[in-house]
């Protein structure tokens, strides 16, 4: 009985104030969805439905949506407005727009003896992957990858990255070591998911340096296919 | 259809993803299958400071302590001031051997021989003068089982002889090895317990 709303014929004009809501009648009758609108809407009629039942002087009916599209015109990655898109979001560090510097003091005590230093600060690391509901897109897997392949350089000498390695919070993102490479494959997972971690450095301090002040930089990226 | 875009984005709106607002927390969005691809960048940094570590004999504050018995020699045969050398006993590793190590990155080290004798030399106070009586630091050579890399310096009463230890890689060096003492034997002091304390010091220019 709920099928054919009494309050909201088909053929009557949409209320203004309805177009800026959440709440809004249904339009179309279930027997004709069409489009992946369509299909979203489903739920929303039944729930419409619902509450037509429980309350029927209060709304015609309500339907949610949620979005999972790419914005119009938004995003750098050149997706659509209102297509199915996918959507990443990394942060190592704190948010701004300085990068993050995590500096080894090394007592020279204890210089290239092979204790390991602990860098400060540690640092929050947030992934975020997210895939839209497209049947046709299957799984996806994001992989969080490491470029370390430049060593930390005091003039001519230098630092490789496999002298530095990290500890996790826990093991969403696995502790372990700089390779020094291009692409170090750190963490894949199936998207959608959000990741949080803490992650503290330590420099191995197994090498017999020059003195001076090493600088280098490891770039994270955060892929879906 | 205005009314459907209407709700969309009334709902979709709080459901976007937080936008970074820093350099290294990023973003990207793509239709499917195009590929999306987000970076973050973290700076390290190393402060190395300048540094020498040099150990003679056993790590700590531990001062070893070798020992030569002209007793023993003549007893067993020998004769004191025969100059037969004779072996110590004692110090880090036994029969009067120590390990020497060096390790800086603050350029070109030498080790410098001092001692506590006021330039008179190893002090017996228990002679049969009664006083003071010496033997000369000379009489005690120490060698090094890598003369070429790290020569022990010869002790004298004066003090200030050097050794220069040889660099490892530019201005690191990262040297051991052993040193031995042995007694020169080569005159004939009065009888007694002669002691002394040979201090070393490294340094860099």
């Amino acid at each position: 009985m709920c099928m054919t709303p009494a309050r909201t014929p088909a053929a009557s004009p949409i209320p203004q104030q309805a177009r800026k809501g959440l709440a809004v009648p249904v339009q179309r009758s279930p027997e004709r969805p069409s489009g992946r609108s369509g299909v979203r809407r489903w739920p929303a009629g039944l729930l419409a439905c619902g509450l037509l039942t429980s309350f029927p002087n209060l709304a015609a009916a309500v339907t949610v949506i949620i979005n999972d599209r790419c914005p119009g015109g938004g995003g750098g990655g050149g997706g659509g407005g209102g297509q199915p898109c996918s959507q990443v979001f990394i942060q190592v560090g704190s948010p701004g727009g300085t990068i993050d510097v995590v500096t080894f003091d090394v007592p020279g005590a204890i210089a290239g003896t092979g204790t390991p230093i602990t860098g400060l600060p540690s640092l929050g690391v947030i992934l975020r992957a997210r895939r839209t509901n497209n049947p046709q897109a299957g799984p996806m897997t994001a992989t969080l990858s490491a470029d370390s392949s430049q060593p930390l350089a005091n003039g001519p000498h230098e630092i490789p990255f496999s002298e530095f390695g990290w500890q996790s919070s826990d093991e969403d993102i696995p502790s372990g070591t700089f390779d020094g490479s291009v692409s170090q494959v750190l963490l894949q997972f199936e998207a959608s998911r959000e990741i949080t971690v803490t992650q503290t450095f330590t420099y191995q301090n197994s090498l017999l340096l020059e003195p001076g002040t090493y600088q280098g930089r490891v770039t994270y990226t955060l892929a879906l296919p | 259809m205005k009314f459907w875009k209407a709700g969309v984005m009334a709902v979709g709106a709080s459901m976007l993803w937080p936008l970074g607002a820093g350099a290294e927390s990023n973003n990207d969005q793509a239709a499917v299958g195009t590929g999306v691809s987000a970076s973050a960048r973290v700076d390290f940094q190393v402060n190395m400071p300048e540094f020498l570590r040099f150990r003679v004999g056993t790590a700590g504050v531990t001062i070893d302590m070798v020992e030569f018995d002209l007793l023993a020699h003549v007893t067993g045969g020998g004769e004191v001031g025969d100059g037969t050398p004779i072996d110590g006993t004692g110090g880090q590793l036994g029969a009067g051997d120590v390990e020497v190590q060096v390790v800086s990155n603050a350029g070109q080290i030498t080790i410098t021989e001092a001692n506590d004798g006021a330039g008179d030399g190893l002090e017996a106070t228990d002679g049969p003068t009664g006083g003071s009586t010496y033997i000369p630091y000379a009489e005690i050579d120490s060698q090094s089982a890598d003369v070429a890399n790290l020569p022990a310096p010869a002790l004298s009463n004066a003090g200030g002889n050097t050794a220069v230890v040889a660099l490892s890689d530019g201005g690191r060096t990262n040297r051991q090895t052993t040193w031995t003492y042995k007694y020169q034997n080569t005159d004939v002091y009065d009888a007694g317990t002669y002691t002394g304390r040979v201090t070393y010091t490294a340094a860099s220019p």
